[in-house]
């Protein structure tokens, strides 16, 4: 039974804290959603302000930007990358999790951690890797192969569209991996056991049962893998921009790095962006709406138990290896390579005579390493944990509610994810310079800037998983006397934690690889790594950023393996 | 009541306005105005501005280009003036320093950025005019007629090779011997060099230029990478054998790990200049002028070790003898979008 709980049962002094959670999570997502949106709207309609003029209403800014033929040809190509690189991200991570929670594949547990290690590597760093993998000329994999074939055929050429999808959908697999990972955890297995018992293989299990039950993960994972791809910018600049291909991005880009900055031409460009997530959330919203049908977690116990694939583990196992091998580890491989050099080079015996630890001497000596570090894992931490707790409040309201004009809320909390960085950095800035309490200058504008960004990718995460929670648990800790926050303490946040945990170890990632805002609004003593970064990456250090993104992996993979394991030891046990 | 409601918004909103205005007769903490501080010639100037920056005890710099902070270091290290330093990218710099100007914000005293965006923000009116007997000492073009700021180091437009790649004997001597079909495939430019096209374009003229390079992408064809220090590094890695837009200093830089490249000097040069300038509203004048006098004087030394080009005559740099013209800050900004559109139609669209 779904019935309206928000009826609330007073407590004894007259005044259910469930309006106070509520209310303060409502407000804040509002605030945050609304200061950078309406700022990119008022931007949009206005011409850019200087000493001479100030900012006038205008529509040229929409004339130009959608005007000329030029833009369709953008977003076609960009729709085309943005297609191929969801598709691809989502088959890669949605194979891996179906492996790591739904089989026995052997090792499995070791897989997890390094499934993400793709998305902890920056992403100039990791298309710089393929680069070197894949490029016609230097890349290592055409010539070992035009080696072993004694030809010079190119076998893989990474400057192409393929090359770009190839290289985004690696990246972002791990998102998908996360989700699916998620929703496959909380899956019931008794509809799988039952498929069994008909007969069915497990292959018919997979597709029939399994995946169609995580439809509405499925869909969150490709409208996310979707928005991100069409928004990237580093990919298509490394690997497409070198061989005629332009994105959508690129305009914005070009219109913001101008002056005077044409950042009513460039919000008009993310506007079209804001549309399509919109139709993209709403989407969402039709599925959750028929929520009920991808309830797997009820009120009636269920084991964890997984398939047995029998001698097929091996190959699933096989798989596995094959993966980290050609996908983690070659590029990982790289880096350690460059990282022990004085300049990049391709492997031979010259070069490793070449082989020096002064990279890693040089980050450690970096004036604002240690500062950064700190800083940075400051902001992810806190940041992830922010937007978990407080996207699961909205969750709840709009899965679970019947409160009305829940579905605006819904939009309000998703569509900062397609605000390009910059713009979103901006109006943080010029909000916090006109209002000031305070904030601006400090870390805790980079904060709000972050849990602003991330806040959809919570959303999506945890309405995933809400949706999988039956209403009927809820329902009868409130017949027996819970009060709303207990409720949800006790029952709601434990179910939801495959999802808060794969939603918080992404969320942390990106916050320590975040830039274009951090790049705003950071200030002296407030460094982030991500600057450090940046900063190596312009004054053309790739050896030493190689040497970082080593240290990067490592860390962060532990943090993962970490947070796997107190995932598993605290909270309730597994159901 | 309504009415009421909207006075109590236009009140705020004009109060929001007002610290920009109150900041505007800025005094240092010896008394003197900003402007006063900037432009005084008097015998004891410099041991005023020492005098006047030791009682500041701080200065902030906003800056793009990394040397800065080894400056800024040596500085620090002479003056005892403790040092808060932001940087970013160009584009970064002026959104930072124009918000922050707009909400009566003064934090900074002195940002270093291309020459083009600093002529921006003498037109913004934010800049104040320093005048200073060490303009003397810098190339003819380095200091525009108000004074607002001074070009500190050049950014040579030139090209680079792959020794191992190419032989010497086979290096172009003139854009016309890159038609030759031996470098088909070997070429390639950086993505955001409008700046050298338009500079190109006026020099040779714009149909001229064209046609040379339809010539060149027709035969050999042309690649784009994204960033100078990115196309240095391709080319010692050998994935770009001959680049044509890197910074005179990327190839010298490379070397000295030992990396196989070399510059080579094609002409027509041109070089872009990146500039220094004060605030207006700077919050410490005299270690603004201070740090000026600095970057302009004894810096410059610095910047010729570590192989960037310094505007100064009296130092020697790896640009000692080279041919090559300044690319006008005012032309730059005025033809951005002009600039931006040929380069993008000439050689980003055609890029293969």
């Amino acid at each position: 039974m779904s019935q309206p709980i928000l009826h609330a049962e007073r407590s004894p002094t007259g005044f259910d804290p469930k309006w106070g959670i509520l209310g303060i999570s409502i407000t804040v997502v509002a605030f945050l959603a609304l200061v950078p949106l309406s700022y990119l709207i008022w931007q949009s309609f206005h011409t850019p302000q200087s000493a001479g003029a100030s900012a006038q209403l205008t529509l040229a800014n929409y004339r130009e930007a959608y005007g000329g033929r030029d833009t369709l040809h953008l977003l076609g190509n960009s729709v085309v990358f943005a297609t191929g690189t969801a598709l691809f991200a989502f088959t890669v991570g949605t194979i891996l999790a179906w492996m790591n929670e739904r089989t026995n594949t052997p090792f499995k547990t070791l897989f997890y951690a390094l499934s993400v290690v793709p998305l902890i590597i920056p992403g100039i760093l990791f298309t710089i890797a393929w680069i070197f993998l894949g490029s016609p000329k230097i890349g290592l994999i055409n010539q070992l192969l035009q080696g072993l074939f004694n030809t010079d055929h190119v076998f893989f050429n990474i400057y192409s569209m393929w090359g770009m999808i190839w290289v985004d959908g690696l990246h972002y697999s791990p998102v998908a991996f996360l989700i699916m990972s998620a929703a496959f955890r909380s899956m019931d297995p008794s509809l799988e056991e039952s498929a069994l018992m008909s007969g069915a293989s497990v292959g018919q299990i997979a597709w029939h049962i399994t995946f169609k039950l995580s439809w509405p993960a499925v869909f969150a994972t490709l409208l996310i893998l979707f928005i991100r791809a069409i928004e990237s910018f580093e990919v298509p600049a490394l690997l497409g921009l070198p061989v005629g291909i332009q994105v959508f991005t690129s305009a914005i880009y070009q219109a913001i790095h101008q002056y005077p900055s044409k950042i009513g031409l460039a919000s008009a460009y993310a506007s079209v962006l804001l549309l399509i997530a919109a139709l993209g959330i709403y989407g969402q919203s039709m599925i959750s709406r028929r929520g009920r049908r991808y309830v797997t977690v009820t009120g009636k116990g269920f084991r964890p138990r997984v398939m047995d694939l029998g001698r097929w583990r091996y190959l699933t196992a096989a798989i596995f290896i094959g993966y980290f091998a050609l996908i983690v580890l070659l590029p990982f491989l790289v880096l350690l390579w460059s990282s022990f050099q004085k300049f990049y080079s391709v492997p031979s015996m010259e070069a490793l005579q070449n082989m020096s630890l002064d990279t890693y001497r040089f980050i450690l000596a970096y004036p604002t390493f240690a500062g950064a570090v700190w800083n940075s894992l400051l902001l992810a931490l806190g940041g992830a944990t922010i937007v978990m707790l407080m996207t699961s409040v909205i969750c709840w309201v709009v899965v679970k509610s019947k409160l009305p004009g829940r579905w605006l809320l819904d939009q309000l909390a998703s569509l900062p994810i397609v605000l390009p960085g910059l713009v979103l950095g901006l109006a943080m800035m010029v909000f916090f310079l006109n209002f000031s309490v305070g904030v601006y200058g400090t870390i805790w504008i980079l904060l709000i800037a972050y849990v602003t960004r991330f806040m959809p990718y919570g959303m999506r995460y945890n309405t995933t998983s809400m949706l999988q929670i039956h209403q009927e648990l809820e329902d009868s800790a409130q017949m027996s006397g819970a009060s709303w926050g207990a409720t949800f303490w006790r029952i709601i946040l434990p179910l939801l934690k495959p999802g808060l945990l794969a939603g918080w170890i992404f969320v942390v990632i990106v916050s320590m690889r975040e830039l274009s805002s951090s790049i705003l609004l950071y200030s002296p003593g407030n460094e982030v790594l991500s600057i450090v970064v940046w900063e190596l990456w312009e004054a053309g250090q790739f050896v030493e950023l190689s040497a970082l993104g080593v240290m990067f992996i490592v860390a962060l993979l532990l943090l993962v393996m970490l947070a796997q394991l107190l995932g598993r030891t605290f909270g309730v046990k597994e159901i | 009541m309504k009415r009421f409601m909207l006075k109590c918004v236009a009140a705020a909103v004009v109060l929001a306005g007002l610290p920009g205005l109150a900041g505007a007769a800025g005094e240092g903490k010896d008394g003197r105005t900003v402007p006063e501080v900037a432009t005084y010639q008097g015998a004891d100037r410099m041991a005023r501005l020492i005098d006047g920056a030791k009682k500041e005890g701080e200065i902030s710099i906003y800056y793009a280009h990394p040397i800065v902070k080894t400056m800024a270091d040596a500085f620090s290290a002479k003056y005892g003036v403790k040092l808060k330093l932001w940087r970013g990218g160009s584009e970064a710099i002026m959104q930072r320093v124009m918000a922050e100007t707009r909400a009566g914000r003064n934090d900074v005293d002195v940002i270093l950025s291309t020459s083009a965006d600093t002529e921006a923000a003498s037109r913004e009116k934010i800049l104040q005019e320093v005048r200073s007997a060490v303009h003397a000492d810098l190339m003819t073009g380095s200091v525009p007629a108000h004074r607002q700021w001074a070009a500190f180091n050049v950014d040579v437009f030139t090209a680079s090779y792959n020794t191992k790649l190419v032989k010497k004997e086979d290096l172009p001597k003139t854009y016309q011997d890159l038609l030759d079909p031996k470098w088909k495939g070997k070429l390639a430019v950086e993505a955001n060099d409008h700046v050298w096209w338009g500079a190109m374009a006026a020099e040779m003229g714009e149909d001229r230029l064209r046609k040379l390079f339809d010539g060149i992408i027709a035969t050999n064809g042309i690649g784009v990478r994204k960033g100078h220090s990115l196309l240095a590094g391709m080319v010692a890695s050998g994935e770009v054998p001959l680049a044509l837009t890197v910074y005179s200093w990327n190839p010298e830089q490379l070397k000295r790990k030992g990396a196989p490249v070399e510059g080579l000097y094609l002409q027509p040069l041109f070089a872009y200049p990146a500039a220094i300038a004060m605030m207006a509203k700077a919050p410490n004048p005299n270690a603004a002028v201070l740090f000026y006098e600095f970057v302009l004087g004894e810096g410059q030394k610095i910047m010729a070790d570590a192989d960037y080009g310094p505007t100064s005559k009296k130092v020697d740099s790896h640009l000692r003898g080279v041919q090559f013209k300044l690319i006008d800050a005012v032309q730059a900004l005025d033809n951005q979008d002009k600039w931006v559109r040929m380069y993008d139609e000439a050689i980003i669209k055609k890029a293969k």
